[in-house]
């Protein structure tokens, strides 16, 4: 349901490492929060704790996935990649979903 | 701290909209009314884009405008030019001195590396920052 590419992958085993996380119990928690201009950002967050009754368990190119219920009908067949570049740093959601985007990028409505 | 001005974010806005919408037609009202910006001022910025070609606008009732240039061709600092209407050279000749200096040249270096597609364009933008991804937090992030 969620993928990360190859690049998006190689760099959250990076942050694990350089974190000191334990590789075998981290998992990565992807979702949606409400706010911003138009409906909802995107998170990322690393966490040790096992998933939860309402997530859904995903695997992708070695990482552990995690969705929670509510987000995860916001994020059916979303695609993590990684970008390095003038911009800055980090990840992009590329979203089948979302119909409309603002400016700003940090947010979407579906 | 510093932000861009409130035309070019508007302006930006009204471009990632269009961006989503891939050439079909748009009426300011829409945009002024779905992307919550003051239609007056929208009107004008819209202006602006037009005359330097960046939109293409449409006559008649359902006219409007959509994108009308390649938007990995523009800077944001052309952008910005466009829509505040001051000339960011002669803005850089000003009586800075020293460090303020500096950062201005740094700050116009960065604004003309960085495409108007970069920020407006679906998969292109950077959704979720390295420095933004939680690390070891124990309580759910996720709350819709």
């Amino acid at each position: 349901m969620v993928n990360l590419t190859e690049t998006a992958a190689n760099e959250i085993k990076k942050i694990i490492q350089d974190q000191g996380l334990p590789a075998d119990q981290t998992r990565l928690r992807v979702g949606v929060k409400g706010g911003g201009c138009s409906g909802f950002s995107y998170m990322l967050d690393l966490t040790e704790e096992p998933a939860g009754e309402t997530d859904e368990q995903l695997e992708s190119h070695g990482i552990n996935i995690l969705v929670d219920e509510k987000s995860a009908r916001y994020l059916t067949g979303v695609e993590i990649d990684f970008k390095d570049e003038v911009m800055g740093r980090g990840f992009v959601f590329k979203n089948p979903n979302a119909t409309s985007t603002c400016g700003c990028g940090s947010s979407f409505s579906a | 701290m510093l932000r861009l001005s409130r035309k070019a974010d508007y302006a930006l806005i009204s471009l990632g909209y269009l961006a989503e919408r891939e050439g079909r037609v748009s009426s300011a009202r829409e945009i002024a009314s779905a992307c919550q910006i003051p239609a007056a001022l929208l009107m004008n910025i819209l202006k602006s884009l037009h005359q330097h070609g960046v939109l293409s606008s449409i006559r008649g009732a359902s006219g409007g405008y959509r994108i009308g240039i390649d938007l990995h061709t523009i800077s944001l600092l052309e952008l910005c030019k466009m829509v505040e209407q001051v000339d960011l050279g002669a803005s850089e000749r000003l009586a800075l001195h020293g460090p303020a200096q500096a950062l201005q040249y740094r700050l116009s270096r960065f604004m003309r590396e960085v495409s108007v597609a970069d920020l407006v364009l679906p998969g292109r933008r950077i959704d979720v920052p390295l420095e933004r991804v939680g690390v070891g937090q124990k309580k759910q992030a996720v709350q819709v």
